[in-house]
Order: structure tokens, then sequence, then C-alpha cells
């Protein structure tokens, strides 16, 4: 995974019910956006099942590479109309992000997610620890933290060595949970 | 009975104060795939007694990329005290009180939205000093690509926000794409809400690299969305 300086990320969490709108279904909803007209340049470079998240279950996550303003400037363009099935789900939330530092790692499936408020984005850069770090294009003092593991016993075992960017200096709020590589079989 | 009579108020300076501007943001959640539709319905002026009317600055639909609470849509009020107070009274005021002669149209219209639409949440606002007004962005170009953020501050803190980006913003965006639209102050509250806008969503990056840091002091949480402004919305008409 390369970075440059016109890429954006965006992370979109799906908020679902348990009537059929499983973590399953709104993977799978997700891999058919990402192959529709209004997100072509869309690179769908995770699909989470999140265990814990905050505030919702079920609960899916998708982080979106952009590859440049262009590419983001023409999504945006296709107004509210994009294609996506709002039945789909029961409400969902996206923010836009830059890279700070760090790669995703290849073969891992468990991951620590955390959203962060530093109090600056100097504090922010300078978190180290995390895997990979992302700043809030719109609001640069904010950000999310990714650290993972090749599977939730490996995971288990990061969370007892330490990990999770709160208590680290600049870091005014953080909040984060776990979530996996959505399986391919349904899961609720 | 005037709003006046009502809570006593003589002092002439007070009474200029029912003619200050006044502001009421609509956040609405829509109902899946009605985005559009509920736009549509939706009128640039609600249909008050004669001088309550409130104008609809902008309506805007919720684009995905970037926002929280979709699919959702905004309604943004441009006012004075005088005439949100009256329409209030209207609209939630006693019985006995003053009847609109309309109610007939906001009861229909009322009725065709619930299935566009199934909640939201407002807030009454006051504009932040410098904050633009409608008749200020109709002299602009239109800006159609909207960012909205909501910035949660610490208990205290408004007031230097508000004052911090009347001051530092349109400095740092001058000669920009992305221009500062208005810097709202909810009553009661210790949010703010500031609006962004662009003729087009080709620089959006660009305005985040434009953008000053409010002082950490603050406590800033920032919500960053984009709304796409829905063609009706009185700040993209042109006499």
């Amino acid at each position: 995974m390369t970075s440059t300086d016109n890429e954006s990320w965006v992370v979109w969490e799906l908020m679902g019910s348990t009537d059929g709108r499983t973590r399953g279904a709104m993977t799978a909803l997700l891999g058919t956006t990402a192959a529709s007209a209004a997100y072509q340049g869309w690179d769908l470079t995770l699909k989470l099942s999140s265990v814990g998240s905050d505030g919702h279950w079920p609960h899916v996550m998708g982080l979106w590479r952009v590859p440049d303003d262009a590419t983001l400037g023409a999504t945006l363009a296709h107004g509210w109309d994009d294609g996506v099935d709002e039945n789909g789900f029961t409400w969902g939330k996206s923010k836009l992000y830059k890279k700070l530092h760090g790669d995703l790692r290849a073969g891992h499936t468990a991951y620590l997610f955390e959203y962060l408020v530093a109090d600056t984005p100097s504090a922010l850069a300078a978190l180290k620890t995390p895997d990979l770090v992302f700043a809030e294009t719109l609001a640069p003092w904010q950000g999310v933290a990714v650290w993972s593991a090749a599977d939730l016993f490996k995971l288990t075992e990061r969370e007892w060595q330490g990990i999770g960017a709160a208590g680290a200096p600049g870091i005014r709020e953080a909040t984060g949970w776990w979530a996996v590589l959505t399986p391919d079989r349904d899961i609720v | 009975m005037t709003t006046q009579q009502s809570v006593g108020i003589t002092a002439p300076a007070q009474l200029e104060r029912w003619d200050e501007r006044f502001y009421c943001h609509e956040d609405v959640y829509i109902r899946p795939g009605m985005t559009a539709t509920y736009l549509a319905n939706q009128g640039r002026q609600r249909s008050w007694s004669e001088g309550l009317n409130n104008t609809l600055v902008g309506i805007f639909g919720q684009l995905r990329p970037v926002g929280n609470a979709w699919p959702r849509a905004v309604n943004l009020w441009e006012t004075s005290w005088r005439r949100k107070v009256g329409a209030l009274h209207e609209q939630f005021g006693p019985n006995e009180g003053p009847k609109p002669a309309n109610d007939k149209v906001l009861d229909f219209w009322w009725r065709l939205s619930a299935g566009h639409r199934s909640g939201g949440w407002d807030r009454l606002m006051l504009p932040g000093p410098g904050s633009l007004s409608l008749a200020d962005l109709q002299k602009g170009p239109p800006l159609h690509a909207v960012i909205q953020q909501v910035v949660r501050l610490r208990m205290g803190a408004k007031k230097d926000y508000l004052a911090w980006f009347g001051e530092s913003v349109p400095r740092a965006l001058a000669g920009n794409a992305w221009r500062p639209m208005m810097w709202l102050d909810p009553l009661h509250g210790q949010n703010a809400i500031v609006y962004y806008g662009a003729e087009n969503w080709d620089h959006v990056s660009e305005l985040g690299r434009v953008l000053p840091v409010p002082d950490a002091a603050w406590q800033a949480r920032a919500e960053s969305c984009a709304l796409q402004a829905w063609n009706t919305s009185e700040f993209l008409q042109r006499k």
C-alpha cells in the first residue's frame, strides 16, 4: 500500500438491525457499492465487522482508499443519488481522512480501531505506536488509529502487551473497539 | 397581544433586539431513498400569518462520502426574533393565542412529509460576529457544495471560538475556492455550527489544507458533513 499527498481515506460505518440488516448483508452492500458507477476508483481495502462498537450493533465498517481529489469530487458530484440501497442499513456515517503514517498488515484479520481527538494536529502526528494513523481532512487534530493482528487470539495478546492511544501525550479522547474481517458466510 | 407586550419589554434598546437576525437549524432524519422527495416538498417559506414567515436560506441533502447520520437533510432558516417567536407562538402557543390562517396548509405539508422523514433535531441560533447573512450570500457566486461542521466546545469557549472564526477563517480562505458562509451560535449549548461553500466539489482536500486549527484550549470536537444544496435554496437565487 503506497500513499500519496493526493489520496484520501474514508471510513464508513453502517448500523444494521436484527430484522435482516445483518453484518453479512451490510458487508455485501459494501461490496455492491464498490462496484457501482458513483464509486468508480474507490478501493474498498477493508470490510470489517465490529465487536463491541460504541453505540450500535449490528455494525460494519468499510475502509476506502480514494486515489485523488478528482475521484472524490466525482463521487460527491453524484449527489445523494449514488446507487446505495438505503434500505440495507438503518443509518450510516463517514469520515474523510489523510494518512499520517503506517500501513495495513497483510494477512491480518483482527483489528483495534480507535477514533481519536488530540489537542493539536502535531500531537496526533506524534502518535507512532499504532500500525496506521489517519488525520481528518477537515479537522486534522482528530483521527483514527488502527492496530491489527493475525486473529483475535493474537490481538488479545497485543491487548495484554498494551495497545490503544488512551494516555498518550496530547490525546484528549480515544474511543475504540475490536473488529474482524467479515467472513464470507453471513453473520448477524 | 404582541410578543413584546407579552414579556413586558419597553426599553427602546431592547425593542430593537426583536428585529435582530435569528436562525433555526433543522437536522432531519430521512427515510431510505427519500432525500430528493423530501427536499422537493420543502418550501422556501413556511406559511405563517403575514409578517411571520421565516426564510429558508438553504436546504441540503447529506452526501455519503463525508458525514454523520445519513440519509439526512438540513434546513437552515433565517429570521428575526420577532418572526421566529411569533411563528412558534402560532404553532405551539396556548389555544387562546392567535391562530394561523393557514393551518390546513401546514397540516397538509406535515402529513405529506411524514413518509419522507422520521424525526430530527433543531437548534435556535444567533449569528456569530461577522457571520454572513442571506443577502450577503446572494451577492457572491452560487455555492452548491457546502461543508457543515458541528463543533462541540469546552464550556465557556464558544464565544471565543466564534470571534476567532470570524477573524481568522475569512482571512485564511481569501482567494480560495471555498468561502466561509455562516458561523452560528446555538442558544444554550456548547456547540457552534459553521458552514463553508464552494461552487463545486473539486477541491475538498484544499479546504482542509488552508483551514486554521482552533486553539487547543477550546477542546473543539468537529463533526464534518458534505451537504449538497437543493436548487430552490434561497441563497442560490439571484434577482
